[in-house]
Parts: structure tokens; C-alpha cells; sequence
């Protein structure tokens, strides 16, 4: 106090302008940073924008659709009411996807052709066919071989069990036919990309499995564990390798039948990314094909997407949370959505198509992160397949990152997430690598 | 302007003029502290222990008022048994004594009611700090625009109470 | 140094420092109302001690009822939750602040006990906050 009382005053006041100009400042700073902080403390600050946020939920591609889109009012745009026709926009797109090229289930989309093209001489599987209520009338892009024979429709309804196993044995040994398909552009772009993984991975990912899940039906109204008779009966007729792509052109032996079923919902997502790019008052979006991920975009708020990835052990609750900022594509294969349990053991849909058995690697779930849909949905599969060590070498040729969880609810993750990803179930444990 | 005399002891007079402005003060603050608080807001108070505070400060000077200042904040702690309003009332009241002298310095004694509302909002603002560091909440800063606006209209009150009381005091001491 | 000069610069800190009570004023009064008109309903309340999280009340009507959180040190504040919202109704602080701030049930004020060192939290589930943006399976 003594000191402070001998400070001579002059010194005082020329210290205090610029100190108080200083605090001043200081206060006004302080004062609008926490009014910042005031709308995201309350949580009440969601409406004071042009950003409009609209959600959609529907079903498409056999599966649940979700999908919220961030409009921005304020950016001018050449259609009106941009929102809805963009929810609406996105269900006739993937519908149509899937009813003129990916489905195995619909006879008129181009694999439902290629495979009743080539399946005609030997009947197979177990009347899955006859879920077909397609309106066949509806004419296709696709282009085919229509000079071989077609009605298809009829033929697989009746399919018999007994004599199946035979009828393919005979076919096989004779000398395989090969039936020559040209396809369209979309489907000869991603059977490029899938057989491109399918021989990156060994195999772990085949899009001929067609066959084997129609017999295991796993996912489907008859669900059982076929024969080893069965299966040895089947497997000839899988096999990436014996088909063969130039350009538009495929090469299919006669009784396969291709399955996109791992990789469609990630051609999907890609399907939905290019089509945001068109619209023009979307600013950013989070699209979920039952339960693989398109986030696009910047959320107006500026934070980070936040993925939840599910518990593969408890269908309500979260593993973890990954936070992915901009445009990215998740998706994750686990052996908990589509399976039975006989005899204690679980049985998943995810096929080894070495084995003609369920995937059993060791791993229950797989979540692959990347810049594309079909990729991260074909990888999830093929690493669910290879098991953690050997996928890590695939993961890194497509510069894709994972989250690998095992049976013993250990949770692997590559360098890539390991900052973005917070595990929040407590029975996982990250062990130390 | 009247009683500032340099001298290493502290005569009976200051002494007895200090012990009645400490005792001005704490009853001032018990008597506050007592009554329902109108506006349910915690730190939103009259604060008119700080007009003893400004009256010390502009006639006794920094040191006496800062002397007074911690005598009241400490038995006052004591008598509300509560130690952990200490950590508050401290905070607050240094950081507000800390600024009100530095002006009270600048303006030469003029100026007491800005003086004093700029002392309120470094009260307040000392006390939002030790809020923040003792729930650990955030949340505490939701309350910072109603602690400054309170703080500008009991900080203008009581310093206009206290400008009033010193002009009425300096004119009883200089024509005696 | 001349009395001129010294007048001036007396002037220019007065007017800076007119200036900033001036802006805090304004900034108070239009972060209160922002405060005001942003409020919302919660949905849910969590209740902080010194900082941690202890506790998470639904507001739905779920949880009513009464229930008291003591401290170490033999404080205690007794909170109420009914009708979408929850209070403080008795608390061994000697102010009793949390008691008078009554009900909230909105986002908008935290109900505080300083001396306890307890934050009451009013929060809106209104996806924003822990909800994830989308779920992989």
C-alpha cells in the first residue's frame, strides 16, 4: 500500500489510459464470447438461422432408409421446396437402384437377369424367386442377351430340393457353358470395383455367392443349416474368378448367380452422395441405408458428423462414437444383424466363400471408414471374412481405416480413427497395441 | 481531502474512525445478508458494505480502505460461519478494491460513481471466476449478463450513496 | 506535466470507461433477452456436484418425486422433480438462494447452490446434444 501510495499520479493516469482502453477491450471480448457460449449452453440456439433441417425416413433397397438434410434458404435455387423433393428425390433414386440393377430378389434388374440367364439350366436354391412381385412390365435400361431362354419367372417357383443337388452335379461335369452379358455402364463400373477387392482380398469378398445365401437363406423367411452335401453341391458354382469383365461385357459360367448384397447398400450411398452434389440448397447431409453412412457436407452448427457405431451385443446400445468431419462413407458388417441360432451356435450372413460356412474369423463386427460406399461396404465385408490381421494390409491398399471388434469384445482400431473414435460400452476394452 | 496524514502510526482518531467504519460495514452487510433476496439470482445483491468501502477509500485512502475492506470480508465470513462464501467475498472484493483504488487514483476522487460501478463488475466478475472453478460448471456463466447488469445499478446506487455521504462529510470537516 | 494536460487525459479515460459500462449494459440486457426468448422447455436435468455429473433426473414425468444429495461435509439440497420440472425445496446453505430461484423446467437458468457447490442443468434432447448424428450396423 505504501509503495501503491507513491506512485505519482501523472505516472498513474499515462499508465491508465492505455491499461484501461486495454480492460475495456478485454471486457467486450469476454462479454461477446460468452454470448456465444449463452445459445449452445442453453441449447437453445438451433433457431435463429436460415438453416432448416429436415429428416426423412422411408424404405428403400429392402431396408431402412434414414436421411436428414440441412437446407439453406438464403442460397437461391432453381427448384422450390427443395427439401422434400430432395427426401423424395433420394427414395425413387435408390428404389430404382435397386429395381433395375442390384436386386437378386427383382427378375427385371440387371443381376436378377444375369442370373436368370445363367441359372436356367440348373435349378437351384430354395424358391427364393418366388418372392418376385415385381411389376415385370417396367422396362429396363439393361441390356441382355435376350436370345437365349428367359421365363425365368416360373421355372425356380417350382425348384425341388432333391433334385436340385443332382441336376447341378450332372450340369458341372459336362463341360461349363458360358454365357456372355453385356451391362450397363452403372453395373460394369461397380462389378470393376467389387471384382477389384474380391482379388485384393483372396476372395473374402465374391459377389457369385448368389447360391450359397439362397441355400443358407440366412436373413430370409426359411433360414436353415443345409447339408455339407449341399453346400460341397454348390460351391462349384461360386467363384469371382471364373467370371471375367471386358468393358461392358460379362463372362458368366452357366449356374452361377451373383449377390451384391455385401456392397449394395454402399452403392447406394455413393448413388445419394451424387446426387447431393446436384442439389444446390443442400449444404449438408447424413444419410443412413440400413446402417451404412453417408455424411456429406459441413452440419451448419460446424461440428463434426457424430457416427455411433451399434454394440454388436446389444441391439440399443452404442460401441462408440466416431466423430468424421466433411464427406465420408461408414459402414460396418457384424455377425448380429442377420443370423440364426441353432444348437448354440450363431450363424451369420455373412458367407466365407471359401468354406460355404459363416464367417469365422473371429471378429463380430467390422466398421470400415472411406471416401467412397461401395468401398466401405465391400471392405467391412471382405475384412469381416479375413479376420483383423489380415485385413489390415487390404485396408491400407485402399487407404481405408476400421474399428475391428473380436469375440473376446476386444476393439481394435487403426491409426487413422484412433483419434476420432471414443469407445462408451463398457464391456469392450482397447487393448494396448 | 481532510484526514490523509502521512505518519507511521495511526492516530487515535483514525484509529477510532476506522474501527466504526469496519463496524458501519459489517452491520451493513449482516443486515443485507439477512434479507430475502428479491432477485433469486446467486450474487445479485445490494452490496452496500461497498459504500463504507468508497467513503474509506476517498478519505482515509487506499491502505486504510483496504484495511477496512478485508476486516469486514473476514469477521463477516465469521459470523456467517460459512467459509466457503470467504473464497467469494474475497475474490470479489479484491479484484473490486483493486480497481476502484487504481481509479480513484486516476480521477484524483472524481468521478466516484463510475469508480464504483466499475467495481461492482469486477466484483462480480471475480466471483463468475471462483464460481466457474468451484462447481466446475460452465453452466455458472449463463449467469454472467445478470450479474453485470446488477452489478451496474447497485454499483451506480452505491456510489451515489457514497458520493453524497463523502461531499456531506468534507463540508463537516472543513467548516467545523 | 501541465494541469491541461492531465484534465485531458482524465477526460479520454472517463469517456473510455463511460464508453464500456455502456456496452456491457447493452450486451447484458440483449444476452438476457436472448436468453428469455431462446428458452425451451427441457427435457431432461442434470445435476452437477462440484463439477461432476451425479446425477441425470428425466423430466417427463418418469422420475417425479423427491429425493436429497448430501455432501461430504453434511450439506445437503433437497430437489424436487414434478410437472416437467424440478426445484430445490430445502438445502443446508445459509442464503437458501436455490431454494428461491423455485421450479425451472426450462433450458434457459441453471438452479445454483453455490455454497454446495450444486448445479442443476435443465437440458433439451433435441438430437443436437448426445445423440448421435446416425448409427452404423
Amino acid at each position: 500500500m505504501i509503495l501503491f501510495r507513491k506512485i505519482p499520479q501523472r505516472y498513474l493516469l499515462h499508465g491508465a489510459v492505455p491499461a484501461f482502453s486495454g480492460c475495456a477491450v478485454l471486457c467486450v471480448i469476454v462479454f461477446l464470447l460468452t454470448g456465444c457460449a449463452l445459445p449452445s449452453l442453453s441449447g437453445a440456439g438451433s433457431s435463429d438461422s436460415d438453416a432448416d433441417v429436415q429428416t426423412l425416413t422411408s424404405l428403400a433397397m429392402g431396408t431402412t432408409l434414414t436421411a436428414t438434410f440441412y437446407t439453406d434458404a438464403s442460397i437461391s435455387s432453381t427448384d422450390d421446396n427443395t427439401g422434400e423433393y430432395t427426401g423424395e428425390k433420394v427414395t425413387s433414386l435408390l428404389t430404382d437402384l435397386e429395381n433395375d440393377v442390384l436386386s437378386w430378389r427383382v427378375e427385371t434388374s440387371e443381376i436378377g437377369q444375369i442370373n436368370a440367364e445363367a441359372a436356367v439350366s440348373c435349378v437351384a436354391g430354395s424358391g427364393q424367386y418366388s418372392e418376385s412381385d415385381a411389376g415385370s412390365e417396367s422396362d429396363t435400361d439393361s441390356v441382355y442377351d435376350s436370345g437365349s431362354e428367359t421365363d425365368s419367372d416360373l421355372a425356380y417357383d417350382s425348384g425341388s430340393e432333391t433334385d436340385s443337388d443332382s441336376t447341378c452335379d450332372t450340369y458341372y461335369e459336362t463341360e461349363p457353358e458360358v454365357y456372355e452379358i453385356t451391362l450397363s455402364d452403372t453395373l460394369a463400373s461397380y462389378l470393376t470395383e467389387i471384382l477389384d477387392v474380391s482379388l485384393n482380398s483372396g476372395g473374402a469378398l465374391d459377389p457369385t455367392v448368389g447360391l450359397l445365401s439362397q441355400l443358407w437363406d440366412i436373413g430370409g423367411s426359411n433360414p436353415r443349416i443345409p447339408s455339407e452335401d449341399e453346400i460341397a453341391a454348390v460351391l462349384p458354382f461360386t467363384g469371382y474368378e471364373r467370371l471375367s469383365l471386358s468393358g461392358n461385357l460379362l463372362s458368366v459360367p452357366a449356374g452361377m448367380a451373383l449377390d451384391l448384397g455385401a456392397v449394395g447398400k454402399g452403392i447406394g450411398c455413393d448413388a445419394v452422395g451424387e446426387l447431393l452434389e446436384a442439389e444446390d440448397t443442400v449444404t449438408a447431409a447424413v444419410v443412413s441405408i440400413g446402417g451404412s453412412i453417408l455424411t456429406w457436407g459441413t452440419k451448419p452448427d460446424g461440428t463434426d458428423w457424430s457416427v455411433a457405431i451399434r454394440d454388436p451385443r446389444d441391439e440399443d446400445g452404442y460401441l462408440g462414437i466416431l466423430k468424421v468431419t466433411g464427406t465420408c462413407y461408414i459402414s460396418t458388417s457384424g455377425d448380429y444383424e442377420k443370423y440364426f441360432i441353432e444348437d448354440g451356435t450363431r450363424y451369420c450372413h455373412i458367407l466365407d466363400p471359401e468354406t460355404g460356412y459363416p464367417a469365422d474369423s473371429g471378429l463380430i463386427s467390422v466398421t470400415v471408414v472411406c471416401d467412397s460406399g461401395l468401398l466401405s461396404d465391400a471392405l467391412s465385408t471382405a475384412c469381416f471374412v479375413l479376420g483383423y490381421e489380415d485385413s489390415l494390409s487390404l485396408l491400407s491398399l485402399y487407404g481405408a481405416e476400421a474399428i475391428f471388434v473380436d469375440e473376446d469384445k476386444n476393439v481394435y482400431v487403426t491409426d487413422g480413427l484412433a483419434d476420432i473414435f471414443t469407445l462408451s460400452a463398457d464391456e469392450y476394452t482397447l487393448p494396448e497395441s | 481531502m481532510t484526514t490523509q496524514k502521512k505518519s507511521p502510526h495511526m492516530s487515535t482518531s483514525r484509529l477510532v474512525s476506522l474501527a466504526l467504519f469496519t463496524a458501519l460495514a459489517l452491520i451493513i452487510h449482516t443486515v443485507e445478508a439477512s434479507l430475502v433476496n428479491l432477485i433469486p439470482i446467486p450474487g445479485v445483491k445490494p452490496g452496500l458494505a461497498n459504500v463504507i468501502t468508497l467513503i474509506v477509500l476517498m478519505l482515509y485512502g487506499a491502505g486504510d480502505a483496504f484495511l477496512v475492506l478485508m476486516l469486514r470480508i473476514v469477521l463477516s465470513a465469521v459470523f456467517a460461519g460459512q467459509i466457503i462464501f470467504l473464497a467469494y467475498s474475497l475474490a470479489g472484493g479484491v479484484l473490486c478494491f483493486g480497481v476502484m483504488a487504481l481509479l480513484c487514483r486516476a480521477f484524483r476522487k472524481k468521478h466516484i460513481v463510475l469508480t464504483s460501478m466499475f467495481g461492482a463488475v469486477f466484483h462480480n466478475l471475480g466471483q463468475i471466476l471462483v464460481a466457474l472453478l468451484l462447481t466446475g460448471s460452465t453452466a455458472v456463466l449463463i449467469y454472467v449478463p445478470f450479474l453485470m447488469l446488477s452489478a451496474l445499478v447497485t454499483g451506480a446506487f452505491t456510489g451515489m450513496a457514497a458520493q453524497f455521504t463523502v461531499r456531506k462529510l468534507t463540508k463537516i470537516s472543513s467548516n467545523p | 506535466m501541465k494541469l491541461k494536460d492531465k484534465r485531458k487525459d482524465e477526460q479520454t479515460l472517463f469517456v473510455i470507461l463511460t464508453a464500456t459500462l455502456i456496452i456491457i449494459a447493452i450486451a447484458s440486457v440483449a444476452g438476457i433477452a436472448h436468453l428469455y426468448l431462446g428458452r425451451e422447455a427441457g427435457t431432461y436435468a442434470e445435476i452437477y456436484r462440484n463439477g461432476d455429473l451425479i446425477r441425470t433426473v428425466s423430466l417427463d414425468g418418469s422420475e417425479d418425486g423427491v429425493f436429497t444429495i448430501y455432501g461430504e461435509d453434511g450439506s445437503f439440497n433437497t430437489i424436487e422433480v414434478s410437472g416437467g420440472t424440478i426445484a430445490v425445496t430445502d438445502a443446508s446453505c445459509p442464503d437458501l438462494l436455490c431454494v428461491h430461484m423455485g421450479a425451472t423446467g426450462s433450458a434457459a437458468l441453471p438452479i445454483v447452490c453455490l455454497p454446495n457447490g450444486l448445479v442443476i442443468q435443465v437440458k433439451t434432447d433435441d438430437g443436437t446434444g448426445d445423440e448421435p448424428d446416425a448409427v452404423s450396423y
